[in-house]
């Protein structure tokens, strides 16, 4: 997961853009996806995560039903509706589970260098949770008690 | 500093374009292409590095507007499997120096194939860099133009284009600029409706020649502040590099153009001055005071000049285009500006006799049952127009359009319509202290259109009944424009205070230095 864009990051994005604009050979880290830019690898990576947390908690006994959609490609055109469901989806699963006090509040969008870190720690901070959830488990033997 | 921004582009072939497309994504919108609309910035992050995480760009709605947009995304080299195409069909021949385009967040590379009568005259290629290329081309006499859009500058990305000017937006700046001469009038009551004009001398410094057109428009500012928006009139080249430009205002546009008129009752005056400025194509602004007037009479066949000079009569406004890229309506402001500006020795005081009485006629048309023959005979498609309005038209074959001035009729037979009749009434205001030794002055207006007449003949009074004027010289320091009322101080008469009516300048410098006519009040 990517936590750490900086403002840095959208201003050399914006530089190496123009830089081709202008003839300029991309390099494969462009084609991987420039870091202050927002690109299907995000949107995939995080549908992908939004669909394991999402496991992972129903697994645990919470019902959460989360549309999800993990192989954007670069035909497709990401509408106001995906937008709405795809932060929509962090919001719902950042309310299931008590979650530190440092998980960032559910953003209202992901087109700010800051908002789309806060989408991706909300889910790094819930997949260590869970983690920590299970572990409490087998440390309680509640695991062995059958209720598991 | 002066800025003139000349939009050296073929007239009316944006306007009276067919757009079509191929390979175009289902929300395109070709139409938003003709209109010269700023379109949103969307963002789609599907596509490779489009959408910057800065926060400035705009989710793309269900039903999103854009002009054209690639169906296609392109390849890892900006290629595409089929080359989208946007053809423009033109509805007449034009002329023009290149075409610009205006990409949204990536340019693209294309064709252009000019094309007169279905035969390719001139093609050009060009690998843009910036979002608005230009191709600098001059070809004459075109009736179709063909865009391909052949590789977009990124990988994986959709063509997106904005806009298509057929020519270019240019911008002049002092060092090529002479004798900047500007006249902005206006008209107290509206008995006509004065054309500001701009004449210059351009000494270019581009390499591209200028191919002055006539409507062409120039939008001329002082330092950054909007001076005038008007239209090439005459245009002279004196040398390879040297022009003289004559242009008038919107005012100076709409005298070219036919008005049909009509018969009005109780027409509200704002959609009547809609539909006068509709016909023009002509953006105005009316103030709100104005737009619940209501309006009765008749238009003949005229133009929209005198179109709008009669509403505006009628209605007491003043029109004028100074410092404004539209038409504006309005009603002579009470609030008075105490002029800073400072006044050049030589002021001249004048006026005309006082009116000791003013006279408006004005017209009611009453429908009567009068039958006429307005035209017997074989007609395809054919206008009549009437020598007075008419009502009630009857013809044998087929009526497609009509109003009170003018029926279109295809068929054979004969067109009859009943008339009105016009009964006219007199409103006067006279001067009450006119002594009998006075010189007596009776002024007479007639008018078709009427709002309200006995406040009209008042307004006509109370303008007319103290004519005079001050002439002079002053350096414009605050928002002095012609309709301002201002006041100011005299040369041997004190403090006067007046409506600026008449300024005349040439434009050079820091400041403005303009010959202004005051009329006294």
């Amino acid at each position: 997961m990517i936590t750490d864009r900086t403002e840095a990051d959208v201003t050399l994005a914006k530089t190496e853009v123009k830089n081709i604009w202008k003839g300029e050979e991309p390099t494969q880290a462009y084609f991987d996806g420039l870091k202050g830019c927002y690109t299907i690898a995000d949107i995939n990576r995080v549908e992908s995560a939004v669909d394991t947390v999402q496991s992972e908690l129903n697994a645990m006994g919470y019902i959460i039903d989360l549309e999800t959609k993990t192989d954007w490609t670069h035909q497709d055109v990401f509408k106001q509706s995906d937008e709405t469901r795809y932060i929509n989806n962090i919001s719902v699963l950042r309310e299931v589970i008590e979650v530190f006090e440092s998980t960032p509040t559910a953003p209202d969008t992901y087109k700010y260098y800051s908002k789309a870190n806060d989408i991706e720690q909300i889910i790094v901070d819930l997949l260590q949770l869970i983690e920590l959830i299970k572990k409490t488990w087998y440390y309680s033997n509640e695991i062995y008690s059958g209720e598991v | 500093m002066i800025e003139l921004k000349y939009s050296d582009v073929a007239v009316g072939a944006k306007e009276g374009s067919s757009l079509s497309s191929t390979s175009a994504y289902e929300e395109t919108n070709l139409t938003n292409l003709k209109n010269d609309v700023t379109l949103p910035n969307y963002a789609n992050p599907c596509e490779l590095n489009q959408m910057f995480l800065d926060g400035t760009q705009e989710s793309i709605t269900e039903e999103p507007t854009i002009a054209y947009w690639s169906n296609e995304t392109s390849d890892e080299n900006g290629d595409f499997t089929e080359n989208p195409t946007i053809t423009a069909n033109l509805d007449d021949y034009y002329k023009s120096v290149g075409i610009s385009l205006t990409f949204q967040q990536s340019p693209c590379d294309f064709t252009v194939d000019w094309y007169t009568d279905e035969e390719i005259v001139s093609t050009m290629s060009y690998v843009a860099t910036t979002l608005t290329p230009f191709v600098s081309n001059t070809v004459e006499n075109f009736d179709k133009i063909v865009i391909t859009l052949t590789k977009t500058s990124m990988p994986y990305t959709r063509a997106k284009l904005n806009d298509i000017q057929y020519g270019v937006v240019r911008y002049i700046y002092d060092d090529e600029l002479k004798n900047i001469t500007v006249s902005e009038e206006i008209n107290e009551i509206s008995e006509e409706i004065t054309i500001n004009t701009l004449g210059f001398t351009l000494i270019s410094k581009s390499d591209v020649d200028y191919i002055f057109q006539s409507k062409q428009p120039f939008e001329l500012r002082f330092n950054d502040e909007l001076i005038s928006k008007t239209f090439i009139e005459k245009a002279t080249r004196t040398s390879k590099n040297s022009y003289n430009i004559s242009n008038i205002d919107y005012i100076g546009m709409l005298e070219k153009i036919p008005y049909m008129g009509g018969i009005f009752t109780d027409k509200n005056a704002y959609t009547l001055a809609t539909e006068i400025f509709d016909t023009a194509n002509t953006p105005f602004v009316m103030s709100d005071d104005l737009k619940t007037k209501t309006i009765n009479g008749y238009i003949p066949i005229t133009n929209c000049r005198i179109a709008v000079q009669l509403l505006a009569f009628a209605i007491n406004a003043i029109v004028d285009t100074s410092r404004s890229d539209s038409v504006n309506i309005f009603t002579a402001s009470t609030e008075q500006i105490e002029s800073t500006g400072e006044i050049m020795l030589g002021q001249s005081f004048a006026g005309d006799d006082d009116a000791t009485e003013i006279q408006l006629t004005v017209h009611e048309y009453i429908t009567n049952t009068e039958s006429t023959t307005l035209y017997t005979g074989t007609a395809d498609n054919l206008t009549v127009t009437f020598s007075e309005p008419m009502h009630t038209l009857a013809f044998d074959g087929t009526i497609s359009e009509y109003g009170a001035n003018y029926a279109i009729i295809t068929g054979t037979g004969t067109l009859t319509g009943q008339k009105y009749d016009n009964h006219e009434i007199l409103y006067s205001v006279k001067n009450p202290y006119v002594l009998s030794t006075d010189k007596e002055n009776i002024v007479t207006f007639d008018c078709p259109l009427q709002c309200d007449a006995q406040s009209t003949t008042q307004h006509i009074y109370d303008l007319l009944s103290n004519d005079q004027y001050t002439s002079m010289k002053m350096v414009l320091r605050d928002d002095e424009k012609c309709g301002s009322y201002i006041s100011f101080d005299a040369d041997y008469l004190g403090q006067k205070s007046g409506r600026i009516i008449s300024m005349k300048y040439v434009l050079s410098g820091k400041r403005i230095s303009a010959d202004l006519v005051v009329n006294d009040l």
